[in-house]
């Protein structure tokens, strides 16, 4: 226990910093992927017979195991936060897109119905209907996208990307020396709260942005 | 006293005498399925007026749904040709047409994550309405289907039941006050008594608003009940019977309209004629004041009709009570206790009312109160027996098989 306190003496300051790099690739590789997932998702919308392929693909590609994408991405876009957060952005994708189209696709005929028979095109259905009662789903696509990225984005460290995953590595690697375990120990703390920061964070999105009608 | 049966008179009846505008029209419109053999509906002519009240019914799966949604384009038809206004209705981007079509469907479909106020506020949003305009109508909506505004405004859909969300329904498709209204099984899903009161509601909304209304549903009562005109959909998609209330009634086209109108047809055509479309007898008046021997001449005129008591009326015309002269030229008063409303009673209410006053027959009187003459059980009997055609006397009424 001592060696812990000692380690943290020393290594908070790698610690906090691997921490913000942590949180700041996790942010950008959920913000791309909510974008790509966007687009993909209208694209599935607007061409149904798309959307089974596309469902598959992302159940499929969840299966991959981190470190081979890690892997393949060297020799393409070499080391460092460009290829980890291609990785992550693939990952991250998967689950938001699946809930984007499940939570469109749930959405009762009736309503569609009602929203086109009053008049509304198919954009304004969309944007004014369909997302607002699919979003809790979406955002459920979201919260769970972010935990797995932030998870997978220690891994980046194989391939020299940002966070924590260089302490994680490192205590790994010397495993027996006296700083092998404050720095997995630490590694993880901070991940894990990482992870319930940003949980909390996506709890209250959806308490502030999903309707009380549909709660 | 006689019905008079004419079709165009009976169509007529519960609007305005004079000849009116097309507004729908559906000329020669089909619609059928690739994979399906038969057509859905198949070449229906129908040319609905302004202002009127058509009910489509028929037996399950017959098409009404469908002829219904043809009109404001949720299905397009496969051939013929759809009006609305003198235009046909695939000249107009479609979503332009149906903001123009209130439409109220069976589920409801109101948006759960709207709350009250913005499901009703959705068509003025589309047609772009500024807030200040926005935010009196729809209270004033909301008040005309019973709601009262500062408790349902900002309510969710989930937070009402069955025949609020209904009423909301209405509202939102009376929004933007649009001239036709389409209407799918609209109070199919709440319980009789409430769809009653629904009925009810809505037919009193329709005396102030005069819309053009195309109403689905397959309770044939209700069609009855509510429309100026209905459209029977036979088996095989075709039309078995248009007509008034009165006339598909009293004369069903064919057995099978029979069949659907079922044992109590007689029931409800009491329930669809109103005093009005019946002739009334007259009986002896005197105005109020007159006594001595003016009353007296005016009972024994009254004796010769074979009658033994004449009506008093205030200078208004309105009843007062009834003078009976007996046997010793003595005469007495007695108060009036059965006064039924020309244009609000049905001849089943009628019937009602006159078993139980005291005098077999009742006295008729206009809006205003003002006496119009009186109707008694032989009346009603007579003013049905051209109607207790097809093989059903007028001894069959009340008895439900
Ligand atoms: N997309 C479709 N493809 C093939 N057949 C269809 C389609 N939609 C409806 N039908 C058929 O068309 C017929 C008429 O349907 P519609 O919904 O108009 O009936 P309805 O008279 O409204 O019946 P209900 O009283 O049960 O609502 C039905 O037999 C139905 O099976
Ligand atoms: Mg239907």
């Amino acid at each position: 226990m001592s060696g812990f306190l000692q380690y943290l003496h020393y290594g908070y300051q790698t610690l906090l910093s691997e921490s913000l790099s942590h949180v700041l690739i996790v942010v950008v590789a959920m913000l791309v992927s909510f974008v790509v997932a966007a687009m993909l998702g209208l694209l599935a919308y607007r061409r149904a017979w798309l959307a089974e392929p596309l469902l598959s693909i992302t159940s499929t590609a969840l299966t991959l195991p981190s470190l081979a994408l890690f892997g393949l991405m060297i020799p393409i876009f070499g080391l460092g936060f460009v290829p980890t957060l291609i990785v992550l952005v693939i990952y991250a994708v998967m689950p938001i897109l699946r809930n984007l189209i499940t939570g469109l696709n749930s959405i009762s005929p009736a309503i569609l119905e009602a929203a086109t028979g009053i008049g509304m095109t198919r954009t304004r259905r969309l944007f004014v209907v369909e997302v607002p009662l699919a979003w809790p789903i979406i955002v459920t696509g979201l919260r769970f996208s972010s935990m797995m990225v932030v998870g997978v984005a220690a891994v980046g460290a194989y391939v020299g990307g940002p966070g924590l995953g260089a302490t994680l590595f490192n205590g790994l690697a010397e495993v027996g020396s006296r700083s092998a375990v404050p720095e997995v120990l630490s590694a993880t703390i901070m991940i894990l709260l990482i992870a319930i920061a940003l949980d909390g964070l996506f709890w209250l999105i959806s308490r502030l942005t999903v309707s009380p009608g549909i709660r | 006293m006689a019905l008079d049966l004419s079709p165009q008179e009976a169509s007529n009846i519960g609007t305005e005498l004079q000849p009116r505008r097309s507004v729908i029209e559906l000329r020669d419109v089909s619609k059928h399925y690739k994979d399906a053999g038969a057509p859905i509906v198949d070449r229906l002519t129908l040319s609905i007026s302004e202002g009127e009240f058509v009910a489509l019914t028929g037996p399950s799966g017959c098409g009404k749904t469908t002829t219904l949604k043809m009109i404001n384009r949720l299905i397009e038809p496969s051939s013929g040709q759809i009006i609305i206004n003198g235009q046909d209705v695939g000249d107009l981007p479609s979503h332009r047409l149906r903001q123009g079509i209130g439409y109220v469907i069976q589920n409801v479909g109101l948006f759960p994550h709207m709350t009250i106020a913005d499901n009703v506020a959705a068509v003025p949003r589309l047609l772009g309405w500024k807030k200040d305009r926005m935010t009196p109508r729809i209270d004033e909506l909301l008040s005309m289907v019973g709601l009262e505004p500062s408790i349902y405004r900002d309510r969710y859909p989930r937070e009402l039941s069955g025949g609020q969300a209904q009423r909301v329904g209405v509202a939102r498709a009376l929004a933007a006050d649009p001239p036709i209204l389409l209407m799918d099984e609209p109070f199919a899903a709440v319980d009789p008594i409430t769809r009653t009161s629904l009925q009810d509601e809505f037919l009193r909304l329709q005396q102030s608003i005069r819309k053009t209304i195309v109403f689905v549903t397959h309770d044939m009562a209700e069609a009855m009940r509510l429309a100026d005109r209905v459209v029977i959909f036979g088996p095989q998609s075709k039309i078995a019977q248009v007509g008034a209330p009165t006339e598909v009634l009293s004369a069903p086209a064919d057995a099978f309209v029979a069949s659907m109108l079922g044992s109590g047809r007689l029931m409800q055509l009491l329930s669809c004629v109103r005093l009005r479309d019946v002739s009334l007898d007259r009986w002896p008046t005197l105005a109020q004041g007159l006594e001595g021997d003016e009353r007296l001449a005016a009972l024994s005129s009254a004796k010769i009709e074979g009658k033994n008591r004449v009506l008093v009326l205030d200078e208004a015309k309105r009843p007062l009570y009834w003078i009976y002269s007996d046997a010793t030229g003595e005469s007495s008063k007695v108060e009036v206790d059965c006064k039924l409303e020309l244009d609000a009673t049905s001849l089943r209410d009628a019937i009602t009312q006159i078993v139980y006053c005291s005098h077999d027959c009742a006295v008729v009187v206009d809006g205003d109160g003002a006496f119009q003459g009186i109707i008694n059980i032989q009346g009603i009997r007579r003013s049905l027996a051209p109607l207790a055609g097809a093989g059903t006397s007028a001894a069959n009424i009340g008895v439900d098989k």
